[in-house]
């Protein structure tokens, strides 16, 4: 399967683009992703540690499921206000 | 969906406008209220001991304005709210202008400084809004 990674703030650019298609293997969480990207991008790492993921707009446990065609949004550290 | 693309759907409490300050004041008086509690966000001339002219703000705008539109709903249920009134700015605010307003108004004071102290911090922690480089005056 297929998920669109989203890299937004921080992160945008950072990750080759800020609209990327990732390849997982069918029932990887969002941990596995996130492992996934820490070994593509070792710059980031500290990062997307402290970062959370949305799926369809709606924050996510790192231990979801993903699926084919989900939109993942990766959302480090906010800071509005 | 970013700080700058293209089109986008209308936003209820996100705007690329100057946000005026005097909004909330200029709300109709509900009778059933007797406490008013208004919180302004205003760029500060200085980041981080650097003057600078302006802050720039990132949204990741479809999840950020429907989860201030559940907080605002969240917070009317717990506080019993009548009228609350919130928008935060993106893009571009130059130091001095409101970044974010929020406006609660409810029976007695407590309810209202806590829904507005309750709403502020929730979209300060969990809101997908994002200070970026601040524009250093020369």
């Amino acid at each position: 399967m297929t998920v669109k990674v989203l890299c937004l703030a921080q992160l945008r650019g950072r990750i080759g683009g800020s609209e990327t298609a990732v390849p997982l293997p069918n029932g990887a969480t969002g941990r596995d992703l996130l492992r996934l990207l820490k070994n593509r991008h070792p710059q980031v790492e500290p990062l997307l540690e402290v970062s959370r993921l949305a799926v369809n707009c709606e924050y996510v446990p790192a231990d979801a499921e993903l699926h084919d065609g989900d939109e993942v949004v990766i959302i480090p550290p906010v800071s509005g206000g | 969906m970013s700080g700058e693309s293209g089109s986008r759907l209308t936003m209820d409490y996100l705007t690329r406008d100057r946000i005026d300050r005097f909004a909330w004041q200029q709300q109709a008086v509900d009778l059933r209220d007797g406490a008013s509690v208004e919180f302004l966000g205003i760029v500060r001339g200085t980041e981080a001991d650097h003057p600078i002219a302006a802050l720039r703000y990132e949204a990741y705008e479809p999840m950020a304005d429907r989860m201030i539109g559940r907080l605002i709903e969240e917070a009317k249920a717990r506080w019993g709210l009548h009228q609350v009134l919130v928008r935060h700015r993106v893009g571009t605010v130059p130091v001095g202008e409101v970044a974010v307003l929020i406006g609660v108004a409810a029976a007695h004071r407590e309810q209202a400084f806590e829904a507005c102290r309750f709403l502020i911090e929730a979209i300060k922690r969990d809101v997908p809004i994002w200070k970026t480089n601040g524009h250093r005056t020369r």
